[in-house]
């Protein structure tokens, strides 16, 4: 498949996706849902520093970061850390249930002949819940081993040097790159475990065999809206500091343009890499 | 029906659960409330200090407010003592002498036990007689610091600062007499709490009072004291590193500060001017050649 080909298929499918989105907006509906419980955790998180939530809070970050991450405005320099971690327990339960949910959501409306029905693809996604968060571990595994561990080989055997915060850079940014990929190769396993009712193994093999025939195509789908995100962690990197300096509440609203974000490029890459499943599945038949 | 039953089940819990988490965020407020209120008053303190002549009587009220917020709505709160001697600071800085002392004494008042609060307020009062040219009252002020907060750093501060108030003057027995009580003072806290760190703090102001005296020697003898008594410590090779600089500077002996240098090399290998110290040691060795 050349360059151009796999451009072209990306832009129809997203084209796809965005009609099918305008047709059935309650394939949005599971991003929304995500988006809600990330929101309310934010939400949460805001008042770690107070009562009764210190409770639980004020221990381990005080263990872990330091007593002056507890009072204001430094709680908001540990916020997006903090979310980040309840980030990954949201997705682990509601946000890969959410997933499964608008993969068969996509699947019904690409019929045609049946309406998205909620309430049937929650059950379904739910009663293939061990599947996918199979599929969710082994990606997240691989990214953290991908974005994490270089950078903790590096600080120890390096130690604070000039070299080492550009061989970080190095390993952060190619690092991301590699995530991509992998996403690219293995994220049609999502819709081969609702659709086609594949186990854990034979998802990730039908995706790594689907990817490999369309991975320029796969690689746009993914890396487009990922890199948006990316993009977005970089800004906020410095915008949080920034605000907590002048406006420390603002933090908030950084984090929060986030949930947003996330929502709107988990649906593009969901949708589109459903569609393109689908596609291909009705091409081999 | 049983389904109905299910879905409505967990509608229920889910508003419950939407229900009192938002209640719970209604909760706290306090210490929180009040660290939010005095970073945003000290953010507005230090925009004023930038330029404090400029600043209109207005801008100096609105920053006096918001302090007094945080006094009048958290009273118990760690840091009220400070936005309080913060109040009486802003009015010192429009030399409004009446009101900042009314401020002043409302740390003595309304926090008797933050120590330290209340001997930077009797500080400050005994600042604000010397403007006055009340040196009595002032005084005074100054000598109930030592007597009733006698554990904080501005009763180790008075004494010495008492004297410097007298050198100025150009009062030399007056100052001789001051330098003399507070080096008193000082070995008096040493013998008395030996080891510990109002020690230390006594013997870094016996070595300011004599230094300010010029007495080369006691200052060598002193340094050398605390360089032995805290091995290994920042504080033995900042004695040192002391130690070499009034051998060279003020008694002309390039060769014994060389001497001092080396051996605070020799204690402390890994400290981080290493290379600076061998440059000065070079300096020294040449010439002195």
């Amino acid at each position: 498949m050349s360059i151009k080909e796999a451009f072209n298929i990306s832009k129809s499918v997203w084209s796809m996706s965005v009609k099918m989105a305008r047709k059935y907006p309650v394939i949005l509906l599971p991003f929304f849902i995500t988006a809600i419980c990330n929101a309310l955790t934010l939400a949460v998180l805001y008042y770690f520093p107070r009562k009764p939530w210190s409770l639980f809070f004020a221990s381990p970050i005080r263990n872990f970061k330091g007593e002056k991450f507890l009072h204001y405005p430094s709680n908001f320099l540990v916020l997006p850390e903090l979310f980040y971690y309840f980030q990954i327990f949201i997705m682990a339960t509601v946000g890969i249930i959410m997933f499964g949910m608008a993969v068969n959501l996509i699947y019904q409306a690409n019929s045609g002949n049946v309406l998205p029905r909620p309430a049937g693809s929650f059950n379904k996604s739910v009663r293939r819940y061990l599947t996918l968060i199979g599929i969710w571990a082994t990606l997240f595994v691989l990214s953290f081993i991908i974005l994490k561990v270089p950078a903790i080989i590096l600080v120890k055997f390096l130690g604070a040097k000039p070299i080492t915060l550009i061989l970080l850079r190095i390993f952060f940014y190619s690092g991301f790159i590699l995530v991509i990929i992998i996403e690219a190769l293995l994220v049609y396993a999502y819709p081969a475990a609702i659709i086609d009712k594949k186990k854990y193994f034979a998802s990730l093999k039908n995706s790594f065999g689907l990817s490999k025939r369309v991975f320029i195509a796969s690689l746009i789908l993914v890396a487009a809206p990922r890199l948006l995100e990316v993009g977005y962690i970089i800004a906020r990197g410095y915008m949080i500091p920034f605000f907590v300096k002048h406006v420390p509440e603002l933090s908030v609203g950084v984090i929060a343009f986030g949930i947003v974000l996330v929502l709107f490029t988990d649906f593009f890459v969901i949708c589109a890499v459903t569609n393109l499943y689908i596609l291909a599945k009705e091409t081999e038949k | 029906m049983k389904k109905i039953i299910n879905n409505l089940s967990l509608v229920a819990v889910a508003v419950s659960l939407l229900c009192v988490t938002v209640g719970m965020i209604g909760c706290g407020g306090g210490d929180y409330e009040a660290e939010k209120l005095y970073w945003k008053a000290n953010k507005m303190y230090v925009q004023l200090l930038k330029d404090p002549q400029n600043t209109k009587p207005q801008d100096y009220e609105n920053i006096v407010v918001a302090y007094q917020k945080i006094v009048f709505k958290f009273p118990r709160w760690a840091f009220a003592p400070r936005a309080q001697l913060t109040i009486g600071q802003l009015y010192a800085m429009q030399n409004d002498t009446v009101k900042a002392k009314t401020e002043y004494e409302k740390v003595l008042k309304h926090f008797p036990n933050d120590q330290n609060s209340c001997a930077g307020a009797l500080f400050a009062i005994g600042k604000i007689y010397e403007f006055e040219n009340k040196w009595d009252k002032a005084l005074e002020n100054y000598n109930k610091i030592v007597s009733d907060y006698p554990n904080t750093y501005a009763a180790f501060q008075v004494p010495l600062y008492i004297a410097q108030y007298y050198k100025t003057k150009g009062l030399e027995q007056k100052a001789q007499n001051a330098y003399k009580d507070a080096i008193s003072r000082y070995s008096k806290v040493i013998e008395e709490h030996p080891n510990t760190f109002a020690a230390l703090t006594a013997q870094n102001f016996t070595v300011a009072a004599l230094i300010e005296q010029q007495k080369w020697d006691e200052v060598l003898e002193n340094l050398r004291k605390i360089a032995d008594s805290y091995p290994g410590t920042p504080v033995a090779a900042e004695s040192l590193n002391t130690m070499a600089g009034i051998y060279v500077n003020q008694l002309n002996e390039s060769e014994k500060g060389a001497e001092i240098l080396r051996e605070l090399l020799e204690k402390f290998p890994q400290i981080g001017a290493r290379e600076l110290i061998e440059e000065k040691i070079e300096t020294l060795k040449s010439g002195h050649n």
